[in-house]
């Protein structure tokens, strides 16, 4: 790499300060310091873990666990493969939407969601009395949910717009000269996308599926409500039911921490090396209907899977909207717009405010994700072998610890200090920025390894500072990574909740605080709608935001 | 880039600007006390007028969420009163001792069974009993018993919040011991398994699908009922009255330890028994309210008053609470 100039060092420092301020020294000190329930007893008691692997049932949570997370991010990728080929290839009507809508999910807070896909997929769901009502059945012909299917389900809904437009992106730079001479030498479609292409796009399939497995091992409403029965108990329901119900915050940070450790040393075993620097230019793409009227069966095969996707992963959301205009009055559904009305023109209606700093918020941390991912990524790029691989670990933490138990440490740590001095505001901007810069990472990653390093080279050959090639060629070689990072941390920002629970008083309040508030006081179709104005609000700043990069 | 530039920049101004008010009491309670529906709002701003003072009302998550905080600050308490606290917490709140004793004189108007301590050290404030409601359009014969709850025609139609992770999850799990001893609560709990449709992290994910049709029995309140005819105008939910009794839930307030302004707490211990607080209980916290005096509105025709079941001793939840939690699940998992 030659010499690191003096530039991105400092950027490096600072991030690095951060990172540690805000999120390693925290959690760190507070897994070494008392436990908060007894002082002066240490928090992490390894007796206790000892005791706890010596269970049966215990090592069945935890195989559990590990199980569910590796087949769920295992089927997201299978699922996000078509389409991130789809959308490297093809252009089609409403790509920008699709584009767009598939980040939906992760701002909705997950109880909604949970109910979205029980009110779409569910016994008494959408889909069943269509087909009910199609096939005049007595008994629902679907019953996926309340099972492991339903965990599977869910994960892959959420999750595999991760997979899709991480290795979507490394697809469309693929130079087609790898195709071309693989055609000339005999090799079949199968084969070329075995022997060519997978192995060519493994950095960014790695890249997402470590991203998606974190996700799944910490989820929590999902395995409980869809998996529908205490067969399907992970480490994370555990540990809120340690920190939440039995205030018991020595077990519930033995076993945060005993989890950080058996998915650290699976991440470590999974990243091998980077992605070597590919021959690569933006490929032409085609536009689907004229292939389809070519009767192409690629383009069969893809409008196939974009309809099923758009059932599959818009359906819930579409209930979500349904649910939000409808209210039950005199024993029956009537349609209506009078949780609109009373969410955006009632005098008394927190919702306006919320939504605003949900926005504000969203929108700091993702510009500070983006700082945060730039330096880290620049320094996971610069290492090599095992370094980079400790490095690639590091900055995964943050998604890999438990959140209720991160909110615990962050409180314990800066509860007589910072909120003080500091607005709340910029405190959640710091937390959310510290907490979704791995996203980021893992988006940007692959592609900025696979960039060419005759580049720098060439650039400082012709006389150029390295700000210029920064700016002139890194820059926008990664606009559309940097684009998706960016809303990726936007997207989990607003719907972030376990730590800004936490952190937050009644001076500040975000939409997942007021979504939560309205649902716990059987207002459901009140929260549809805080939902719904805010899928359209973000759909709205995606826009706005794509435009002014675009330029 | 200069449009971005001028926008960062006014982001950046806005954060930097906080307001801080200053505040002579500090409320921690659970989100939905404070609500715009809840009775919050209403009681938190008459308290203001009558004690010349401002609140600080600090309304997150569950009450479960709240003592966590309030005992992770227990060096540097910033709560004046937790406001929420219901009886299955209450072992475990006591043996952290952060409350202290104030006996409100207002207590005479509460009836004794609903104390919640000896000593005084949390005061109940409204009271409620679990219950199953269901669809009256859907189930004909509601069960009368936990018992009836086995029976083959409920088979994948209840849907109930998980003990580990939910509080009236846990309350119900603490009303099978109660009616069916240590030794019995284990079988109970085998046999109702087939017919839970779902488990539920929490109170909202039951109700929602409750509501949203899938499945037409849920472990709720006795007063949910009156909700929907307060609201929705139908008194097609209702609660199923069993014979035997309820488990009742109790939920008062403390003194935290280290209030920096205890007198005004402790009036604020005596207007939470008086009837402007204890009136706006009904219709926005969906409970009853302690105060004997206090009457009840029209809609609470649909809330049934069961008879109480005996109650766990606290320090009986405090000692066992978790190895029963261990045996439920292990039991249920298998």
């Amino acid at each position: 790499m030659g010499k690191t100039a003096w530039q991105l060092k400092f950027i490096q420092g600072v991030v690095l300060l951060f990172l540690v301020a805000g999120f390693y020294f925290p959690l760190f000190s507070f897994f070494q310091g008392d436990n908060p329930f007894e002082p002066g007893k240490p928090l992490l008691d390894w007796n206790y873990l000892l005791s706890f692997l010596n269970d049966r049932w215990n090592l069945h949570v935890i195989w559990f666990s590990f199980y569910q997370a590796f087949l769920s991010a295992l089927f997201s990728i299978l699922v996000g493969i078509p389409g991130a080929w789809i959308i490297s290839n093809y252009h089609f009507p409403g790509a920008r939407l699709f584009r767009i809508l598939s980040f939906l999910p992760f701002i909705l807070p997950s109880i909604l969601v949970v109910l979205a896909m029980v009110l779409f997929f569910g016994n008494n769901g959408f889909v069943n009395q269509g087909l009910q009502w199609l096939f005049q059945l007595d008994e629902a012909p679907i019953q996926f949910l309340y099972s492991i299917q339903g965990i599977f389900i869910a994960h892959v809904f959420y999750n595999f717009p991760i997979a899709m437009k991480t290795i979507g992106d490394q697809w469309s730079r693929l130079s087609p000269q790898y195709r071309e001479v693989a055609k000339t030498l005999g090799a079949g479609k199968s084969k070329v996308f075995f022997k060519i292409h997978l192995p060519l796009l493994m950095p960014s399939v790695l890249s997402s599926f470590v991203l998606i497995f974190l996700l799944c091992l910490n989820s929590f409403a999902i395995i409980l409500v869809l998996g529908g029965g205490v067969r399907y108990t992970n480490m994370e329901v555990l540990i809120y039911q340690l920190a939440r119900i039995e205030l018991d915050f020595n077990g519930a940070a033995s076993l945060a921490c005993l989890q950080l450790l058996i998915s650290s040393f699976f991440l470590f075993s999974v990243f091998r090396r980077a992605g070597n620097p590919l021959k690569q230019r933006e490929n032409a793409k085609m536009d689907l209907i004229e292939e389809l009227k070519c009767r192409s069966r690629s383009a069969y095969f893809s409008g196939i899977w974009l309809l099923l996707i758009v059932v599959f992963a818009f359906g819930p959301l579409i209930c979500i909207i349904w649910d939000s205009l409808r209210s039950f009055e005199n024993n029956r559904w009537v349609f209506t717009l009078k949780w609109y009305r009373q969410l955006l023109a009632d005098d008394q209606s927190s919702f306006p405010g919320a939504l605003w700093s949900s926005l504000k918020i969203g929108l700091g941390s993702a510009c500070l994700s983006s700082f945060f991912g730039m330096g880290m990524a620049s320094i996971i790029h610069q290492k090599k072998n095992i370094s980079r691989r400790v490095w690639e670990v590091l900055a995964l933490f943050p998604v890999g610890v438990s959140t209720v138990i991160f909110g615990v440490a962050w409180y314990v740590f800066y509860q007589n200090s910072l909120p003080d001095h500091i607005p709340l505001q910029t405190i959640l901007i710091l937390i959310h920025a510290v907490l979704t810069f791995p996203y980021w990472i893992r988006v940007v990653l692959p592609t900025l390894d696979a960039v060419p390093p005759q580049w720098a080279m060439a650039s400082r050959t012709l006389g150029r500072t390295s700000i210029d090639y920064f700016f002139k060629i890194l820059l926008p070689w990664l606009k559309r990574v940097l684009i998706i990072g960016f809303f990726f941390s936007f997207s989990l920002s607003l719907g972030e909740l376990n730590s800004t629970l936490m952190i937050a008083d009644n001076s500040l309040q975000t939409l997942p605080l007021e979504i939560y508030r309205a649902i716990s006081s059987y207002r459901f179709s009140s929260a549809s709608a805080m939902g719904v104005v805010l899928l359209m609000l973000s759909v709205g700043t995606f826009f706005v935001i794509e435009e002014l990069l675009q330029n | 880039m200069n449009k971005i530039a001028i926008f960062l920049a006014a982001l950046g101004l806005n954060l930097l600007y906080s307001a801080a008010l200053a505040s002579n009491l500090t409320i921690y309670t659970y989100d939905s006390f404070n609500s715009e529906w809840g009775p919050g709002p209403v009681v938190f701003k008459q308290f203001e007028k009558q004690c010349q003072c401002t609140l600080k009302i600090v309304a997150l998550g569950d009450s479960g969420l709240m003592l966590n905080r309030i005992i992770l600050e227990k060096k540097n308490p910033q709560a004046d009163i937790f406001l929420g606290l219901n009886n299955s917490q209450l072992g475990k709140a006591l043996s952290a001792d952060i409350f202290v004793s104030y006996r409100s004189p207002n207590l005479a108007d509460v009836n004794e069974e609903h104390w919640l301590d000896p000593q005084n050290r949390v005061t109940p404030f409204d009271y409620g009993f679990l219950a199953f409601v269901y669809d009256s359009e859907k189930i004909a014969e509601p069960p009368q018993s936990l018992q009836d709850l086995l029976k083959e025609e409920f088979k994948g139609k209840i849907v109930i919040e998980d003990p580990r992770t939910s509080s009236p999850g846990l309350t119900f799990l603490h009303w099978t011991i109660s009616a069916f001893g240590e030794e019995g609560y284990l079988d109970y709990w085998e046999k109702l398994n087939p017919n839970l449709l779902a488990i539920t992290s929490g109170w909202s994910a039951a109700y929602g699908m409750f509501t949203k049709g899938e499945a037409p029995l849920v472990l709720s309140y006795a007063t949910s009922p009156a909700y929907h005819l307060e609201h929705e105008k139908t008194d097609r939910f209702r609660a199923a009255l069993f014979a035997r009794g309820h488990y009742k839930q109790v939920e008062g307030a403390g003194i935290v330890k280290g209030s920096r302004n205890p007198a005004m707490a402790r009036q604020f211990i005596d207007y939470m028994l008086s009837s402007e607080f204890q009136k706006e209980i009904p219709l926005k916290n969906w409970m009853f309210p302690v105060a004997k005096s206090q009457e009840l509105p029209k809609s609470f025709s649909l809330a049934i008053h069961p008879d109480a079941v005996k109650s766990l001793d606290d320090r009986l939840i405090l000692e066992k609470n978790s190895s029963w939690l261990k045996q439920w699940a292990r039991r249920l998992g298998n």
